[in-house]
């Protein structure tokens, strides 16, 4: 009994310890990040007046002459700068830009790219990612991040390298990116979109080294897929006929339904007519993902040969082929009575459905 | 600046950006008061009767097109002259603004430079 009122005495005081221990961190952390805020609000009080007076004035050595060597002073300056250039463009956008060259501003962010802190490194690597500045000596450390087990470090080293105009250097980066597994989707497709540049010219020079990334064997199925993707959306249109070449004789690497599925969608984004008669040799595959994806292509670019072949798909063992067909069948004007009539008893309800929904879409379409 | 220089309120809650206007609209001469949410805008509008306000659509407490309504409404601020600064590509935004009567719209990313004149523009008609 006096053993087991000892061992609560001993157990409550240690509870009440760690409580203590857990209130007096949370204030120490609040008053810290309370500092830090104030102290970011005083650099930036002191810095705005000054880019203000440089956009007017034109003098950036008097922006220079701020700056005291404070890690938050150039944050907060480059907060200022950032926010600015989300909101104006012409003549005040482009000195701003300037402003981010400024030699103390440089100079702090190679420090923070070649120190030991990843958290650094990436801060570094966003600072050379919006200034679209890469020399020798920054590309050698972007390169050598590129193998970093810090997935933010390698994602935010190829995002810097996208500033790059070398394009086969941004090809590698975006290799290197694209045989990690574990990156996500929206940040492959963000890095896709970083490397497209806004220069028309440069879309031909682009479309052939993405071949470099397309061919890579070392690339999973999902992400080439995923770059085909990118690759319509953007309008590399002179990968049409790779990609179709790719379509008529899938290699081993190219033969998922994710990939056939993507590039069949390309044909048809691409509006490339010569893709419908290898398009029709996959309404036989064995993926129904795959047979759909090529009802829907070819119920917008086939002929009248095709409606015969829908109609036998009414009659296929997966839903998704069913729906393809239905839809199919009555974007190429065939009744709905006639649709129901090809149909066996037992596929009777499930084709009525599809017909109900296209109907529904349809009318809502012309509504919108 | 003289006290009969036209009185431009700013109604934007982006520091960085009515920090920006307001040294611009200083500098070329107008007199500038400003309010970072809809309504305080919206008071200062009855209260200050300024000749012109420049009026973000995305604002705290109520949004641009609530407060342009609300002064359209009143008597007392329906005649003062309103230029809304919208998103880009933003047409119903446009659509909308237009409908409840805002003389310009201005969008973001705007050109500074451009706006001067907009602003010169509409107080000089």
């Amino acid at each position: 009994m006096d053993i087991s009122i000892y061992l609560l005495v001993i157990v409550s005081l240690v509870l009440l310890g760690l409580t203590l221990l857990l209130f007096v961190s949370a204030i120490f952390i609040r008053l810290r990040h309370r500092k830090w805020a104030a102290d970011i609000d005083q650099y930036r009080k002191k810095m705005l007046p000054h880019v203000l007076n440089y956009l007017e004035e034109g003098d950036e050595k008097e922006v220079e002459e701020q700056f005291t060597g404070a890690k938050l002073e150039y944050y907060a300056f480059e907060k200022i700068v950032t926010e600015m250039l989300s909101q104006v463009e012409g003549n005040e956008a482009k000195k701003l830009k300037e402003l981010l060259f400024l030699d103390p501003i440089f100079d702090h962010h190679y420090k923070l790219l070649i120190s030991n802190d990843d958290v650094d490194r990436v801060k570094a690597c966003n600072y050379f990612s919006n200034v679209r500045l890469v020399n020798f000596k920054i590309i050698k450390k972007l390169k050598e991040y590129l193998n970093s087990p810090n997935q933010m470090l390698v994602f935010s080293a190829a995002t810097a390298l996208m500033g790059s105009e070398d394009v086969n250097l941004r090809v590698e980066a975006l290799c290197s990116i694209a045989k990690k597994n574990k990156i996500s989707d929206m940040a492959l497709i963000e890095l896709f979109h970083k490397f497209h540049s806004d220069e028309d010219d440069q879309n031909e020079v682009e479309g052939e080294a993405l071949k470099a990334v397309l061919e890579n064997q070392d690339i999973s199925s999902e992400n080439r897929a995923l770059f085909i993707k990118s690759i319509t959306e953007i309008g590399y249109y002179n990968l049409v006929d790779y990609l179709l070449e790719k379509l008529k004789e899938p290699t081993k690497d190219w033969d998922h339904p994710e990939i056939l599925i993507a590039n069949i969608k390309a044909q048809g984004e691409f509006n490339n007519i010569k893709s419908v008669k290898v398009i029709r040799t996959y309404l036989d595959d064995e993926s129904p993902e795959v047979v759909s994806a090529a009802v829907s292509e070819l119920s917008d670019y086939g002929s009248e040969d095709d409606l015969p072949y829908f109609k036998y798909l009414l009659g296929h063992s997966d839903n998704k082929v069913k729906k393809a067909a239905v839809y199919a069948l009555l974007q190429n004007n065939v009744k709905e009575t006639e649709i129901v009539h090809e149909v066996p008893e037992s596929d009777m309800r499930t084709i009525t459905k599809y017909v109900m929904m296209y109907m529904n879409e349809n009318r809502d379409r012309k509504h919108s | 600046m003289s006290d009969d220089s036209p009185l431009i309120l700013v109604v934007e809650d982006t520091e960085v950006i009515y920090e920006l206007l307001l040294y611009k609209l200083k500098k070329s001469g107008y007199r500038v008061e400003h309010r970072a949410n809809g309504k305080e805008g919206l008071e200062a509008a009855k209260e200050l009767q300024p000749d012109l306000v420049l009026l973000d659509v995305m604002l705290p407490s109520m949004n641009g097109f609530e407060v342009l309504r609300n002064m359209k409404e009143d008597t007392a601020t329906k005649d003062i002259k309103v230029i809304m600064l919208t998103s880009k590509n933003r047409e119903e935004d446009i659509m909308k603004g237009h409908k409840l009567g805002a003389e310009r719209y201005i969008e973001k990313p705007f050109k500074p430079n451009i706006l001067m004149l907009r602003i010169e523009e509409v107080l000089g008609s």
